[in-house]
């Protein structure tokens, strides 16, 4: 079996002195598309905020290693230029940075950590033609400020196209379904999935099932409470779907009574 | 400290009384009542309400004799040409307030339009700037009074009706040692239309106090950019006056980047009926730099449009202090006015004072202010940094979009990429 590219082992992360995620455990190897589902404040999105390097969180036990290496000691634009990308659940604007300038100041500054040459203009401009297609997104968004004026679908649409453009190892995708319509979600999983390829990993945290007919997961993890307390096959997904969250809750009552805190 | 009338006193003895001979006898009584007027106002200390956030304490520690006139010899223009905005246009050079034929450059200019030295105005058409000097005792701003009893020369602008001058007029006031007094009038006759780049620069400790004026008559338009990149080491005052008839534009651009102690102060009047002007101003302060813009506009007539659009960046142990009041006079109905001034804070040790205010006694009239105060987008800079930006990049970043956004709409692509390198050369080397 090939080394993994996250591993993450007994993961305690508190917030303002609140614990939210109380042991978190997930390995995943390149080539996997893993997806994150659990009820509202089940510690979704502080997961992916930590494996991004938000400075609000603190990591009271465990450890995270990304390729090998201690990904908690690695400052977050560190992290970037490794190659992990979170695609934000509420991405924010921006006024006065121009999109297509701050994605250039970030290529090149992967580019460069990685001992390359930084990317001349016209190839740039290129690259930029050629994935905004890939995602539907209106190359004249792209010179505007990093979303001013965007509508909720296009900061999503932003999003994936700069995923597609910094060709991250480790892509982990926060509820990038929710408030979309089912045209743009088709478009976003479309980018995703062209993406998708041996060398990459991906985390996808969503709430809903819907997202994962279009982007199809090879394992899928409940979280539930701050702990992964359920791991299966893409078939998972279904049956949260049928039965609801309150499934899972009533199953570790059951096998482990007196661990769910209410 | 407080000054005292003995600190005043003492403070205006370094300069001696000028009166020549040679000069109209109103201008010889004008420079001694503007004396007078500054040692009856006196200093202004911080319990002026006017000067509450400016405590101009360490000028008086300053030594201000007059620059002798051989410290302009060893001015070269090779110094002097990287000040100017790169821009096709005359120039004129002032060094400590005195004009410099052998660095200006006035050629080639249109029909109905000079640009001259006041002294030479003074001795042929002293006429045209008396009306200069009716307003001198200059209440409420005492450096201004002090500007009119002493400055020894400046630069006279008049566009005659009608006369279009497109390439901007640049003037610069170079300082390096004592006290200069630097004055400018520029005047726009009907439908005229003008366009200047004042810049003041310098090396060492020394106090430029500096008076600009601008006359809009019916329909002109008029476009300044006041660019203060002083010595840090120096001390600046400056006012700005503009007066305006029907109809008439103004449009300001100030970047305040120099000094240790700067001030600069808009009196701004729209006289005729739909008169509008557009005050955007930019101070960038570091170390311990004390940054100042003092604004009044005042509406006097119906139908007119003011806009103020300040920003601070304030970084270090500097400080930043915007005080601007709109006044709309009774029957100055249908005034349409907004302020707004944003200050970001890069360190914890740096200040801001804002007091933005309106003065309403019309009714029929649209009024806005606003001001904020904080430090960068915690949240931004995230995002950026999760994106592969270092986090000094993602501040610069940051900082600089906050600032652009002064100059960002100017429309003269030349002009706003000086104006712009100015900003971005200066944030860099602190970020």
């Amino acid at each position: 079996m090939a080394a993994p590219l996250l591993e993450i082992k007994d993961l305690h992360v508190s917030v303002a002195g609140t614990e939210i995620l109380h042991g978190v455990n997930l390995t995943v190897i390149a080539g996997e598309v893993h997806a994150i589902m659990g009820p509202n404040g089940s510690g979704k999105s502080t997961l992916t905020k930590v494996l991004a390097g938000h400075e609000a969180y603190t990591i009271t036990k465990g450890s995270v290693k990304y390729q090998g290496k201690d990904l908690l000691a690695l400052e977050p634009e560190i992290r970037a230029r490794e190659g992990v990308f979170l695609a934000f659940q509420y991405p924010i604007e921006i006024p006065g940075v121009s999109n297509t300038y701050f994605l250039r100041a970030a290529l090149n500054a992967a580019r460069k950590h990685r001992g390359e040459k930084e990317l001349e203009a016209d190839a740039f401009l290129e690259l930029v033609k050629q994935r905004a297609k890939l995602v539907e997104i209106d190359a004249a968004l792209l010179n505007r400020p990093i979303n001013e004026g965007f509508s909720g679908g296009e900061k999503k649409r932003n999003e994936i196209f700069q995923l597609t453009m910094l060709e991250p190892t480790l892509a982990i995708l926060d509820e990038t379904d929710s408030g979309l319509d089912i045209d743009a979600l088709r478009v976003i999983a479309g980018g995703v999935n062209a993406m998708r390829s041996i060398k990459r990993g991906f985390i996808v945290v969503t709430h809903y099932q819907r997202l994962l007919d279009y982007i199809v997961p090879d394992f899928v993890h409940v979280l539930f409470d701050g702990r992964i307390a359920k791991s299966g096959k893409k078939d998972l997904a279904l049956e949260l779907e049928k039965k609801g969250y309150s499934w899972i809750e009533e199953e570790i009552a059951r096998t482990n009574p007196g661990s769910i805190k209410v | 400290m407080t000054a005292t009338a003995t600190d005043t006193e003492a403070f205006l003895e370094q300069f001696p009384a000028i009166a020549s001979g040679n000069a109209p006898l109103w201008l010889n009584k004008a420079r001694k009542a503007a004396r007078d007027s500054f040692a009856s106002q006196g200093l202004p200390t911080i319990h002026d309400e006017e000067w509450r956030h400016t405590n101009i304490a360490p000028l008086l520690k300053t030594s201000l004799a007059p620059a002798p006139i051989s410290a302009a010899a060893a001015i070269q223009d090779a110094r002097l040409a990287p000040l100017f905005a790169p821009v096709d246009g005359p120039r004129m050079v002032f060094i400590n307030g005195r004009y410099a034929p052998r660095l200006s450059k006035v050629t080639a200019l249109p029909a109905g339009v000079q640009v001259k030295a006041l002294s030479e105005i003074l001795l042929k058409h002293p006429g045209k700037l008396e009306h200069s000097f009716t307003d001198v005792l200059c209440l409420g701003h005492p450096f201004a009074a002090l500007n009119a009893a002493q400055f020894e020369d400046g630069a006279y602008i008049e566009l005659d009706a009608k006369a279009v001058f497109e390439q901007p007029i640049q003037i610069l006031h170079y300082a390096t040692v004592g006290a200069s007094f630097p004055r400018t009038v520029i005047v726009a006759g009907e439908s005229a239309r003008a366009r200047v780049i004042e810049i003041f620069a310098g090396e060492g400790a020394y106090f430029c106090n500096a008076s600009t004026e601008i006359g809009a008559d019916k329909n002109a338009s008029v476009e300044l950019s006041r660019i203060q990149r002083e010595s840090e080491t120096a001390f600046h005052t400056g006012l700005l006056q503009t007066r305006q008839a029907r109809d008439s534009r103004v449009a300001v651009q100030s970047l305040a980047l120099g000094g240790a102690i700067a001030r600069v102060e808009f009196d701004s009047r729209l006289n005729g009926p739909g008169a509008e002007i557009n005050l955007a101003g930019l101070y960038l302060g570091h170390g311990k730099q004390h940054l100042d813009q003092h604004i009044v506009v005042d509406h006097a007539q119906p139908r007119g449009t003011s806009r103020q659009f300040f920003r601070g960046v304030m970084d270090e142990k500097s400080r930043g202090v915007f005080s601007g009041k709109v006044i709309v006079r009774p029957g100055a109905q249908k005034t349409d006015a907004q302020q707004q001034n944003n200050n970001l804070l890069l360190s914890d040790d740096a200040v801001v004072d804002t007091k933005p205010q309106l003065e309403i006694y019309a009714d029929d009239v649209k009024c806005s202010h606003g001001a904020t105060s904080g430090k960068l987008d915690a949240e931004a800079l995230f995002f950026l940094r999760s994106r592969g930006l270092s986090a000094r990049d993602a501040r610069a970043l940051l900082t600089l979009a906050f600032a652009g956004e002064v100059v960002g709409s100017i429309k003269d692509e030349s002009l706003r990429g000086y104006l712009e390198s100015l900003v971005t050369n200066r944030l860099k080397t602190k970020n």
